[in-house]
């Protein structure tokens, strides 16, 4: 078994424990490659947000009120651009996948397991830091609560330069935990000999991965970059195994404890024979925030810059159970199974979209996205809780862009496909936009915001800036 | 799929299955019994399909001296190659597992969607150490011909032990590099231990790099090729010698590679991942709905398979036999489940001359169970259509996969099938798939025959097989006949060429493959058909045997 020393406190953050203030246990080698035009003086920090199945575009229309009434606290603080196509996207696929793995890239995906091209929050990351991203940090994390995943186009949303998955999301609050902040063996090896040939073990493993990813090596650029990605993984590595004295937690990293094992069917057989599964919401409600929680901590101890957070795989299959209930009133008792009158694959949320209709009220599909939206703002609530370098919170300077897989989930289409992209440190501006525009100007325009000229999408595409989004 | 505003109330009526469906159960039409004449093809006036099927991949060649070899991605060693690689070479078995691969393309060992987790780091430092730990030196250095003192000779161990593992001899950085690793140790024993330890995580052993493809990168091919596993050493000396050059060198390596017991566990790996076996392991199925069930049928009917396809292979009959034998392996409860009389079987092979509505993978567990419990005629008739015929279908534009029409009396899955296919929206993608799965309508969601459904309906059979390409269509009247009709298919034996060679390559296939895919289909071909034949034809094609210049 690894032994890795605590790199930091094993405590997390409690719920409930009020603002709180990024720490800095690796900060002196954290900084940006350039401040990148970055008007609140914050590093560059990026992730996305995926939520499963979409809103139609008429539920949009009404404004965050009814459905997405959970965004409305959050109005000032992002962009909302209704009207993103995801046409680019559109293959020959089936949408979930078409757009799951299109969302975020713009493009097409080259296969069930390849993006088309890298996403936004990669871009950013290469370009702001490339490779002065500190080794100590994880370079991209991502997290998620979902159980479909017969594919990765279904639940991976960070795609590196190759289109291949820039991080897995996890899906326990431990094993979360454990990748933030290093599992719970002993933080001394007692076999000091032992300590030092693992060292000098890892030592020539090291040297020969650089040798075969660098400039010199015999390998084309697509394979050095996959050895790169390796040299990557083991310098964590190396940090965790061999920590620097220096890499001590601060007082924002210590408060809580690794979360214990949680009621839920994570980890398991997923999705059995694309069936769905059955699940409680309080559990499920629970797990979530024991997720975020974590994940929050590990940007306020400033553990990760980059990375993705998701509730609900694209294409999702769920039958939730469960009284829900939002700010004291009583939304809907869930019984999806009760709903759809039957079992299976047929009595699952996932039909509620399959079914709507435009001219009707589609109830059902109402409260699950209005439950869905609750949870994506639990994380912004979090996020709003941390200070970060600058003095303003992590909600407000960093990029979160937040987005789904599908427009109408009737006709399955890539058609007025949600987007909000936050304000970023000021680089962008607030408020609702009624646009007709492809994802591919969003995300380029994005970059513009970030003062990076690469482009997303095909070559001869020209740029196309959304109009007003610029700050 | 873009959504186009081509029939949209249409498509969704008519392709959700609920064509004809009744309000009130009690409203049903006639009944579904044998004989009514097969009607799938769509109504002459139909409109063109938006999603016209066609092959997944095409056997074209405008220059067959021109075979370009495709994309060389770089490889990283499967879990289950790392695990057979420290076998092979070291000879310690591990218990440790790395990460589970991840499934593109078909595949688990497809280069482009190989991800290195820390999780893999991790795992990787601590197998490492423990096999360094664990390695009988004195008797590797014997197998390697070198002296069996490593204070006498530790660099000349690690130059043999590195060629073993790197399967090919070490660079000189690499070997700079090991040696200030045996630096480190207390004494030469454990320097070399700490050697092997580091290079069990390096590029050299874990990725296959072939910079450039010389003899020793064609034997590492051809060994996690047909045995997923290390080259041995008579395969690395024959690259030492450059004895891996011309096709009578490489087939007699071939030979003697399919000789070797390791060919049964390569032959295994493929099949797993070609036929998706490994999800058997945990299947489970509901007693109340399935009484006879029993937990770790999965498992025996994943293991059926395999049986199936090895006796074939062994007897060196055409592969085309998996699809219509007359025997099976089954165990106990397997049997038991299939209702098979215990006087046909001899050491778990059970005969089944007596018993015509077995016989052949098409009436294995294994597939029967596709589709779930509901036992969905489209998705096993579209598993079917990939895996076994290679076909490809755009997606529909009204995702209706899962939902399948309400069963009850006088309606079953065929009933909604013949809808479908009389629906010019549907029909054009969907006379595919479901045709291929009418066989299979005797045959419950754990693989149970049965001619009633739980409503009573007799369950037809008979069906129409139109494989990719074909322009008409092959009639046949229970699955026995149709089992026949995919034994003398040429899309089947092409299918079988695609898939063993793209498990060969790590790759997607591409359309520059042509040429070397018609090579080996028609050395395939007209060397019988058989399982040492599909191994031959692709270990002396372009594709395995050259890269693209840089």
């Amino acid at each position: 078994m690894t032994r890795y020393a605590k790199i930091l406190s094993r405590r997390t953050f409690l719920r409930g424990a009020g603002s709180v203030a990024i720490g800095f246990p690796l900060l002196s080698a954290m900084q940006t490659r350039t401040a990148w035009g970055a008007p609140s003086g914050s590093p560059v920090r990026a992730f996305n947000l995926f939520f499963g199945l979409g809103i139609p575009k008429e539920i949009q229309a009404e404004g965050l009120q009814g459905a997405l009434e959970p965004l409305a606290p959050f109005a000032d603080r992002f962009a909302w651009l209704r009207g993103v196509n995801l046409y680019e996207a559109d293959g020959r696929g089936n949408n979930h996948f078409d757009g799951g793995g299109g969302v975020f890239c713009g493009v097409e995906p080259q296969s069930d397991s390849l993006s088309g091209g890298p996403s936004v929050d990669q871009v950013i990351k290469e370009a702001c830091y490339g490779a002065q991203y500190p080794s100590a940090m994880i370079p991209t994390l991502a997290m998620g609560s979902f159980f479909r995943r017969s594919r990765l186009t279904r639940y991976v949303h960070n795609w590196n330069q190759q289109g291949a998955p820039a991080a897995l999301p996890l899906e326990s609050p431990q094993a979360l935990f454990d990748r933030v902040f290093g599992s719970d063996e002993p933080t001394d090896d007692p076999d000091a000999r032992r300590t030092r040939h693992r060292r000098s073990v890892l030592d020539g493993v090291l040297e020969q991965y650089r040798s075969w990813s660098g400039g010199a090596s015999p390998l084309g650029p697509d394979d050095r970059a996959k050895l790169a990605d390796h040299l990557d993984r083991l310098r964590e590595y190396e940090q965790r195994a061999f920590p620097e004295p220096n890499d001590t937690p601060v007082s924002s990293c210590e408060s809580g404890t690794r979360p214990g094992s949680l009621p839920l069917l994570h980890g398991q057989a997923p999705d059995p024979d694309g069936e769905g599964v059955d699940i409680e919401l309080d559990e499920w409600v629970d797990w979530w925030r024991s997720m975020v929680d974590i994940y929050v901590l590990a940007l306020a101890c400033d553990r990760t810059r980059f990375g993705g957070v998701m509730f609900q795989s694209a294409g999702e299959r769920i039958r939730l159970k469960g009284r829900y209930r939002y700010e004291g009133r009583d939304i809907y008792d869930f019984d999806d199974r009760r709903d759809r009158g039957r079992g299976g694959s047929g009595g699952c949320s996932h039909e509620f979209w399959h079914r709507y209709n435009r001219s009707n009220e589609n109830p059902e599909l109402r409260h699950h996205t209005h439950f869905m939206m609750a949870q994506l703002a639990y994380f912004l609530e979090r996020m709003d809780g941390v200070q970060d370098e600058s003095g303003g919170s992590l909600l407000d300077t960093s990029l979160l862009t937040i987005s789904t897989e599908l427009g109408d989930g009737n006709p399955h289409n890539l058609e007025s496909v949600f987007h909000m992209v936050s304000r970023a440190g000021g680089r962008f501006q607030a408020g609702t936009f009624d646009v007709d525009v492809e994802g591919l100007d969003v995300y380029n325009t994005v970059l513009d915001g970030f003062g990076i000229s690469e482009r997303l999408g095909p070559a001869t595409r020209g740029v196309q800036q959304i109009s007003g989004l610029l700050a | 799929m873009r959504f186009r505003a081509l029939f949209p109330l249409l498509l969704v009526l008519a392709c959700d299955g609920q064509i004809g469906a009744p309000t009130d159960a009690r409203t049903a039409p006639g009944s579904q019994s044998p004989g009514g004449p097969v009607s799938p093809s769509p109504r002459p006036d139909a409109p063109p399909v938006e999603a016209p099927p066609r092959p997944a991949f095409e056997f074209a060649c405008a220059d067959p001296g021109r075979a370009d070899p495709g994309p060389s991605p770089l490889r990283r060693l499967t879990a289950e190659e790392f695990r057979r690689s420290i076998e092979t070479t070291l000879g310690v078995q591990i218990e440790a597992e790395l990460p589970p691969e991840l499934r593109a393309n078909g595949f688990e060992n497809t280069a482009a969607a190989q991800v290195i987790l820390l999780a893999h780091v991790e795992a990787l430092a601590d197998i490492a150490e423990s096999v360094a730990q664990d390695v009988d030196l004195s008797g590797l250095a014997r197998r390697l011909n070198v002296c069996t003192r490593p204070e006498e000779c530790a660099s000349e161990m690690i130059d043999q032990i590195g060629a073993l593992l790197f399967r090919r001899p070490l660079r000189s950085e690499e070997r700079s590099t090991l040696v200030s690793v045996l630096g480190a140790g207390e004494n030469a024993e454990i320097g070399v231990r700490l050697a092997i330890e580091t290079m069990l995580q390096s590029p050299g052993f874990l990725y296959r790099l072939e910079a450039p493809l010389d003899g020793h990168g064609i034997a590492t091919r051809l060994a996690y090729f047909i045995w997923a596993s290390a080259p041995d050493l008579p395969l690395l000396r024959a690259a030492d010698e450059g004895q891996l050059t011309t096709d009578a060198q490489i087939e007699a390596q071939v030979e003697r590679m399919l000789s070797d017991p390791r060919a049964q566990l390569g032959m295994r790996a493929f099949l797993r991942q070609w036929l998706e076996l490994d999800r058997l392991d945990g299947l489970s199925r509901s007693t109340e709905d399935f009484p006879s069930w029993t937990q770790g049928l999965g498992a025996d009917m994943k293991e059926e398979t395999l049986r199936l396809f090895e006796a074939v292979a062994q007897e060196a009959g055409p592969l085309d036999a998996v699809h219509d034998a007359n025997y099976t392996f089954a165990s106990g409860r397997l049997a038991a489940l299939y209702g098979f009389e215990p006087s046909s079987e001899a050491a778990g092979r059970w005969d089944l001359s007596d018993v015509p509505e077995r016989g052949g993978l098409l009436t294995q567990g294994s597939l029967l169970t596709v589709g779930g419990s509901r036992a969905s005629l489209v998705e096993r008739g579209l598993w079917f259509l990939e895996t076994i015929l290679c076909g490809e279908i755009d997606a529909p534009n009204v995702d209706v996969v899962m939902e399948m029409g309400e069963l009850m009396p006088g309606f079953t899955q065929r009933h909604y099938a013949e809808e479908r296919l009389q629906t010019p929206a549907c029909a054009g993608c969907h006379i595919q798939m479901d045709p291929l799965a009418f066989g299979l309508a005797r045959f419950d969601g754990a693989g149970v025959y049965r001619e009633q459904d739980t409503f009573g309906n007799q369950l037809r059979w008979d069906g129409e097989l139109i494989a990719p390409g074909d322009s008409v269509g092959a009639p046949y009247d229970r699955v026995a006949e149709l089992a026949r009709l995919l034994a003398d298919h040429p899309r089947v034996r092409e299918c079988q060429v695609l898939k063993a060679t793209q498990y060969a390559l790590g790759r997607a296939l591409v359309e520059s493959d042509g040429c070397s895919l018609a090579q080996i289909r028609d050395q395939y071909l007209a060397e019988g058909r058989t399982w040492p034949a599909l191994v031959r034809a692709i270990a002396l094609s372009p594709s395995l045997r050259r890269t693209r210049a840089p």
